[in-house]
């Protein structure tokens, strides 16, 4: 007993990467005897690690057909893009007088490694922690924290973005914009040229 | 659930009403065995108190040192307000359109239940359950529960601009002119007139933050 619940940890873990690695990807079907097999348990503690993720909205049963990766729902994405570009500004403005050296040169270090990415599935996280760097020093720490929040399951949904070439234009042509605008002192410019830039991208996120 | 008549919630009322009271200042210690003693009952209810003390506010574990009246940090409470006024609206265009009879009813229940307020100490509560009733119809889940996290972290702050000297009752006549619009399909003006008065609200925090300062 006391061993199925560290498997039931360690299949939800890697089940949990995965997807939002988007290695898994949406409408994938998910075998428990597959996954059984895999990580030498029981289908028990496998039934269990995907009710899990069920319930934490990474998964769907359908009736008679099984267990699939499901999407990132829409109205998650609705509201979490909302209030990111109601909230971004306002941060920003809190934020960027109090960019150092020591900020401008680690948000740039990550663009590289963006640029340099070969793994798509390594941008997600990455632009997380873009976007850590730029809005923690607004000391708002209930704001970085919502930030946080939305990027928990973004994650997922930017990796889902950015593996589609078309797409790949938008990987950090605006990042590298908007630390140059901040470098020059351009607060209002930067901060009016990022929320243009998130605007455009929720447009493209959430198609209506 | 909060307010069942319990022990634990008896303690919990007494340490607040011991906190606005200014019997316990900001930053002091507050020790579990102390509030047992004066209550004569054992600590098991009182550090269940203190948990709910802490999640609301007013009191904060540090861990090896003891519980500690917590200090207002008006940063904070800034922060979530402006996080509130600019949710608040995206919040109410959704929700305003399925209010129903029900929703009204349980909104003016709410508001009657503040005006008979007696105890300062339960208004933040009642607010808090107001608030349900008016966003809860938009089914912004996600923003809904940042929102119960506001209310929660500031129970204290809702209980405190309002420890009233001059008149006994919290006004509510912001509220009842909110429902008003919002029963007559004025929907934009009820937004509108609910803005307003959060800015009064966060007005009064501020003075209150000044008046506390100059002690």
């Amino acid at each position: 007993m006391k061993g199925n619940s560290t498997s039931v940890k360690k299949i939800s873990k890697y089940l949990r990467e995965k997807i939002t690695r988007n290695i898994l990807k949406s409408g994938n079907h998910l075998c428990e005897k597959k996954l059984a097999d895999e990580f030498g348990v029981s289908r028990v503690p496998v039934r269990e690690s995907l009710r899990i993720l069920q319930s934490e909205g990474y998964l769907e049963f359908i009736p008679n057909k099984g267990c699939y990766v499901k999407k990132v729902s829409p109205e998650f994405v609705n509201q979490t893009t909302l209030v990111y570009i109601l909230i971004a500004p306002v941060v920003l403005e809190k934020a960027i007088p109090n960019y150092t050296e020591k900020t401008y040169k680690k948000a740039e270090n990550i663009i590289e490694k963006i640029e340099k990415s070969e793994n798509n599935q390594d941008i997600g996280y990455l632009l997380c922690e873009f976007a850590t760097v730029i809005y923690t020093p607004s000391r708002m720490k209930f704001m970085v924290r919502v930030f946080d929040l939305i990027y928990q399951q973004s994650v997922r949904l930017l990796n889902e973005f950015f593996e589609n070439e078309k797409n790949a234009e938008f990987k950090v042509d605006a990042h590298r914009k908007f630390i140059e605008l901040c470098k020059q002192n351009k607060t209002k410019e930067a901060i009016k040229y990022w929320s243009d830039f998130l605007s455009a991208l929720e447009k493209l996120v959430n198609p209506k | 659930m909060k307010r069942e008549k319990t022990v634990v919630n008896d303690v919990a009322a007494f340490i607040r009403q011991e906190i606005s009271n200014s019997q316990y200042k900001s930053g002091q210690h507050i020790k579990e065995s102390e509030i047992a003693k004066k209550m004569s009952i054992s600590r098991v209810p009182v550090r269940e108190a203190f948990r709910i003390l802490q999640s609301e506010g007013y009191i904060e574990v540090i861990a090896n040192r003891g519980s500690f009246v917590k200090k207002i940090s008006y940063e904070c409470i800034k922060e979530m307000a402006i996080f509130y006024k600019l949710l608040a609206p995206v919040l109410l265009e959704k929700a305003i359109p399925n209010y129903t009879k029900k929703t009204y009813k349980t909104a003016y229940n709410i508001l009657d239940s503040i005006d008979k307020c007696e105890n300062m100490n339960e208004i933040g509560y009642l607010l808090w359950d107001y608030a349900k009733i008016i966003y809860s119809p938009s089914k912004m889940n996600f923003i809904l529960k940042l929102f119960d996290e506001i209310y929660m972290h500031n129970i204290r702050t809702l209980n405190e601009i309002f420890e009233l000297r001059i008149t006994k009752n919290y006004d509510t006549s912001s509220h009842r002119n909110f429902l008003k619009l919002c029963s007559e399909k004025k929907n934009e003006k009820a937004i509108k007139s609910w803005q307003e008065h959060l800015e009064k609200v966060e007005k009064l925090t501020l003075k209150k933050k000044n008046n506390k300062t100059s002690k």
